[in-house]
């Protein structure tokens, strides 16, 4: 079993506990995973990346469109994440949304920074005409809480959940929005406003609580 | 309030949770929420809706690659991390050390001169010395049953801890571990917790300030307010 220890003006501290079977980090809640990735501890953090790295990796994905690009967003936001574990605060939401989060704004950071060219693969997508909600809330699971968003977005018109995802995944701004699908400002917001509301009203009418 | 700036909030407030805003509206908003705080409920609310997005896209594994590379990144080269410490700090420690940043160091002595560098370092001394100080750990004895148990109370900083165990035997049916924290010699209920395959790993409910020990007994299904057993596992703090 390894150990380690570091004697500094003569303190000394043993670090045997880092050290050991990284299954007792398997046991640990995120919030402590998070505490302890504040304090440096790289294993801790390993394990929180093995937990969300899967739904991180599939957000930039759908964000970026390609892989290296995916790759590099979340490369950047778990590298900002381990510098900024100890700012989280969990009274602010969970750790996964915390985490998502991150990956969401530097995404948008990133695609707001892109050429045009990716913006006009998106506009011919935008210009198609629809019919169906997106391949991406197609699939219908049960018993987890993607499933049940994703059952959420199936419940919307078509034209909303477009909106929504031209907001949050491709990063435009609602002005963007409606110029892109020749829509008024109004009804642009009007169809986030609706979509967000359906949502919500999709958990509530559940008893299904929307994580924090 | 002002019904104008409510307007314009309630006209903002989706696109804002979705981050649908061009800087200057942001600006706006985050400055109109600066002056109403009483509004960020009801914006905490939109975001996490809006957040349920994330975890609509199709999934896929991430390249095994990336994890590797990341971990590397911050200093933990695959998942059998070294020494734990912040990665940052231990790179500039690293860089001043290494040859690069020995040829480094020397050119900015030659500029800053000695004092600087000993007060910079004797600086970084200190906020390590902090950071470890706050991963103090307090070794748990077993006693019983649990002679072979290994394991810790490792506190997080701000009264925070967890409890972590090794080669610990699963509860009896019926029966739960529970930890204590004592003040004074009194126990105070501070959650029960389960042994997987000989692990155990909990969150201490509680705060380690004050306390002078923490001890685990066995205890039935659900947990006590008193101890109806010894302590099967002492770290005194």
């Amino acid at each position: 079993m390894a150990t380690a220890m570091i004697r500094m003006d003569g303190v000394t501290v043993e670090f045997n506990v880092m050290e050991r079977n990284r299954n007792r980090y398997l046991l640990l809640a995120d919030e402590d995973l998070m505490s302890l990735a504040g304090s440096g501890d790289s294993k801790a953090f390993a394990v929180l990346y093995d937990r969300h790295g899967r739904p991180a990796y599939s957000l930039a994905y759908r964000m970026m469109g390609e892989r290296q690009a995916a790759e590099d967003l979340v490369q950047e936001a778990f590298l900002y994440i381990w510098r900024g574990a100890g700012s989280y605060r969990a009274e602010r939401g969970s750790v996964r949304t915390w985490m998502l989060s991150i990956v969401h704004n530097r995404g948008i950071d990133q695609l707001r920074s892109i050429s045009s060219r990716r913006r006009m693969q998106d506009k011919v997508e935008a210009a198609a005409p629809i019919s169906q909600p997106s391949e991406a809330f197609a699939e219908t699971w049960r018993n987890s809480q993607r499933d049940q968003v994703r059952q959420a977005l199936s419940h919307l018109p078509p034209e909303q959940v477009k909106v929504l995802e031209l907001a949050y995944f491709s990063g435009y701004t609602h002005a963007e929005i409606a110029k892109l699908l020749s829509l008024p400002l109004g009804t642009v917001k009007g169809r986030m406003r609706l979509g967000l509301k359906k949502i919500r009203e999709y958990f509530d009418s559940r008893g299904m609580e929307v994580p924090g | 309030m002002n019904e104008q700036w409510r307007r314009r909030f309630d006209d903002l407030k989706d696109a804002y949770s979705l981050g649908a805003l061009d800087d200057d509206e942001r600006r706006e908003f985050d400055g109109y929420l600066a002056e109403h705080p009483e509004l960020q409920a009801e914006v905490d609310e939109l975001n996490s809706v809006a957040n349920l997005l994330a975890l609509a896209p199709p999934e896929y594994d991430p390249p095994p690659e990336l994890r590797r590379n990341l971990l590397q990144r911050i200093g933990g080269a695959e998942e059998d991390a070294a020494l734990p410490g912040r990665a940052p700090r231990r790179a500039g420690l690293r860089r001043l050390f290494g040859p690069a940043g020995l040829a480094a160091a020397a050119a900015i002595l030659a500029v800053v001169g000695l004092f600087i560098w000993n007060a910079s370092l004797r600086e970084e001394n200190e906020d390590l010395r902090g950071e470890i100080e706050t991963r103090q750990a307090y070794e748990l004895h077993g006693s019983g049953q649990a002679e072979d148990v290994q394991g810790e109370v490792v506190e997080l900083g701000r009264g925070r801890a967890i409890l972590m165990a090794e080669n610990l035997p699963p509860a009896p049916d019926g029966k739960v571990y529970e930890a204590w924290l004592i003040h004074d010699g009194v126990p105070e209920p501070a959650g029960t917790f389960h042994s997987q395959d000989g692990q155990a790993a909990t969150r201490i409910e509680g705060s380690l300030e004050g306390a002078d020990a923490v001890a685990v007994t066995v205890e039935p299904s659900g947990g006590s307010s008193m101890p109806t057993s010894e302590p099967l596992l002492t770290a005194s703090l």
